[in-house]
């Protein structure tokens, strides 16, 4: 046992030496009775600790907290607030060509509320969620 | 830079040794989870005084340990005036583990010992983890366990014989 720390035969049950000591480690307690009757000792009690941990181990639910939800940006609700504008203007004017101006715009407003929307809703998904 | 939600990634696989750890210093479920919730959320204001070359494990267990020791002060606080409630609170729960076998094998231990084993066993933390949590070096850590650990060995022998 001159060569070897007796603290290294702890080190060696829980895998914490290099690969080239725990060799030489394994193969000191393959060789020697006394040493391998240490080691397990150790490992009895080493079994017996982790099942007294394992009973004891438990899941506990954490709960983040939630994100400030960052507002509508100004322009989407500009947007949002020019569809039924046009929608009434469209009715006022009559007019063919207004009317396809107003409604290509209000298609445009919609499409650019729409990914707005989905982007606003994939911000507030993200943080913390585990 | 480690963000939140980085943080609450690499603590999910944690919770159930952290309930562990919790649970074997504050002998209920519930005041465990409490300890957890607090580290889970004292850390995350914390993080920005992590230094990520550091064990990422040892340092949240520490502060767990904290939040720990700050539920046992408070406990022992309400312990003289509330006694009885708090012992059928406890001796209530439901699948406690058996705490007389462990406060037997814990006795047999010097004070510096106790808790290398409780973040060796209960937490699951490495030597490098376990030196973080504590401030000391990986050899003090590797040369106190295997102290440790012969003194529980020689005690469960006591009690085979």
């Amino acid at each position: 046992m001159s060569d070897l720390d007796p603290a290294e035969l702890s080190a060696f049950l829980d895998g914490e030496l290099n690969a080239a000591r725990a060799a030489q480690v394994a193969a000191i307690i393959a060789a020697d009775e006394r040493v391998r009757a240490e080691y397990e000792m150790l490992e009895q009690a080493d079994a017996r600790w982790r099942s007294m941990a394992l009973s004891a181990a438990f899941r506990p639910q954490v709960r983040w907290p939630i994100p400030k939800e960052p507002p509508l940006p100004v322009w989407a609700a500009a947007l949002l607030f020019f569809i039924p504008i046009a929608s009434i203007a469209e009715k006022i004017a009559g007019a063919i060509v207004a009317s396809f101006a107003l409604n290509g715009l209000a298609l445009l407003a919609l499409v650019a509320c729409i990914v707005a929307a989905a982007s606003f809703r994939n911000r507030s998904e993200k943080p913390l969620s585990i | 830079m480690f963000g939140a939600s980085e943080y609450a990634r690499a603590l999910k696989p944690l919770l159930p040794q952290a309930g562990g750890y919790a649970r074997s210093l504050l002998r209920n479920r519930h005041d465990a989870e409490d300890a957890v919730q607090t580290a889970a959320l004292r850390g995350l204001e914390r993080l920005s005084g992590f230094d990520e070359a550091r064990p990422f494990k040892g340092w949240w267990f520490a502060i767990l340990r904290n939040c720990c020791a700050d539920i046992l002060r408070r406990s022992r606080r309400v312990r003289l005036t509330n006694l009885s409630s708090e012992i059928a609170a406890s001796s209530s729960e439901a699948e406690a583990p058996d705490w007389d076998s462990l406060d037997r094998a814990i006795e047999a231990l010097a004070e510096h010992h106790r808790e290398i084993v409780r973040l060796r066993y209960f937490a699951e933390l490495s030597y490098g983890e376990i030196a973080e949590a504590l401030s000391i070096p990986p050899g003090t850590v590797m040369s106190r366990l295997h102290l440790a650990r012969k003194a529980l060995a020689a005690r469960f022998q006591e009690e085979a014989e």
